[in-house]
Parts: structure tokens; sequence; C-alpha cells
């Protein structure tokens, strides 16, 4: 089964995004697909460079790197909420983290096509 | 509203964030690509109907000038839960003419016939 996530919460605020990334490993360790992962409106900040985790404290922006790397899964970056929050500049993409790319929210929109399951994470 | 639709609900006050200009530009590119959703106000999301909202003391469009341009895009369905108009004092509120009020059975439906719905 394929799947796309929306994730609208940033790391660093409540649980969501934490939800968002618990689902997506659940998702490839059971066999799926994940066909992508969109952030947008907040959840932008989750690609942010240069960001450091509290001691003891999940670093949730590596772990989603790993969910690249280990799904081969697009992390989409709305391109809109991105400039909104200072995570880019246009299309240019230095402040992200390896892993993530910009988008379109048609990419949302092909995505979500393209998927069995589509779920939105949000505090 | 066919069985297939998208519904894009926004449950978050209009101008409490940024979440519900998020959810309606997301409904705006659905459309762009020919698949226009069905959009459901709900929550403090229906904050966003009573008319006349002054901009200048938020400094952020206002979002019923937004609903009231969706069926310019082809976005023709505009369901309210009645529940949320009621408990944020506006159950007598004029809705947007292409707008109709949904009860509980409704809503149920309409989340549970939706083929993705996207939650802001």
């Amino acid at each position: 089964m394929r799947f796309t996530l929306l994730v609208l919460s940033a790391p660093d605020f409540g649980c969501a995004n934490r939800h968002a990334l618990r689902f997506a490993r659940a998702v490839i360790d059971g066999g799926h697909e994940l066909a992508c992962v969109f952030f947008q409106d907040r959840g932008v900040l989750t690609a942010l460079k240069d960001c450091e985790s509290a001691q003891a404290e999940e670093d949730l922006r590596s772990a989603w790197q790993g969910i690249a790397r280990d799904g081969d899964a697009d992390l989409a970056v709305c391109s809109a909420s991105a400039a909104r929050f200072g995570v880019a500049d246009g299309r240019r993409a230095d402040n992200i983290l390896d892993g993530f790319a910009l988008s379109g929210l048609g990419d949302l929109v092909m995505a979500r096509g393209d998927s069995d399951r589509f779920l939105t994470f949000a505090d | 509203m066919p069985s297939q639709e998208t519904l894009v609900r926004i449950a978050a006050a209009p101008y409490a964030g940024t979440r519900a200009r998020a959810g309606l530009d997301a409904a705006l590119a659905f459309a762009a690509f020919g698949q226009p959703p069905a959009v459901l106000l709900s929550g403090p999301g229906v904050l966003a109907l009573p008319p006349r909202q002054a901009n200048s003391s938020h400094g952020t469009p206002s979002l019923r000038k937004v609903l009231d341009s969706l069926p310019l895009y082809d976005i023709d369905t505009l369901w309210v839960c009645a529940a949320s108009l009621e408990r944020h004092g506006l159950a007598d509120l004029e809705l947007p003419a292409y707008a109709a009020r949904a009860d509980s059975a409704l809503l149920r439906r309409l989340l549970s016939e939706a083929s993705a719905v996207l939650s802001f």
C-alpha cells in the first residue's frame, strides 16, 4: 500500500511531527511504500538546517533524514511555506537539510493521486 | 458530494496563525490541477465566515474574501459544521450562497466517503 503524509507541525512543538515520524517508520518497516511526506505550514521547519536538539531530546530532523534514506521517500517541503518561515528563499534551498527538497503544492496534489492512503498530522 | 472527492477540512481559527490560510492554499492547488475539492469549515474555522472582517487590525487579508472567491476556481462545495456555528454564536449567520450547513450525520458521511481528507 502506498501512503502520503501531510505534516503541518514543527518538530519542536507538540507531538504531531513525532507521531508522523513514527507512522512513517511503521509504514517502511511494515513493507509498505511511502510515496511522499509533504511538509507544509510550520511543518517546513523540519527541514531547517543548523538546528540543534536539546540534550537528551530526540533529533527528529535527522530521524526524518533516515526515513528518506531507508524508505526511498520524497521529503517534500512546500516552497510557499518555506519562504514564509525563512527556510528557503524562492527556489534557493541553502537552508534545507539533505534529504529534503523544495516542492510546490502541485506535488501534494500528484502525491495524493498516487497514493492509496493519505494522512494529515497536525497539533 | 461525489464519493471520490477530496475534502479539505479547515478547523483552525482564521487569524490565530497560518494554518487556515495554508488549507485554503491547498484547496486552490487541487482546483488548479483540475481536481476541485470540497471544503469543510468546522470548529474555530467557522470564524472565517462573518462578513465585513476588518483587515487593518491583524494585518492579513480577509479569509472571507478568499472563501467568497472559491467558486471562481470551480470549488463549488463549501460545507459548514452546524454545531460549530452554534458553539461560536453564529447560528443565524447568513452563509455564502454556495455554502451549506452540515449536521453531524452529514459530517460523518462526508468524512467517510471522501477519497482523502486534508485536515488543517
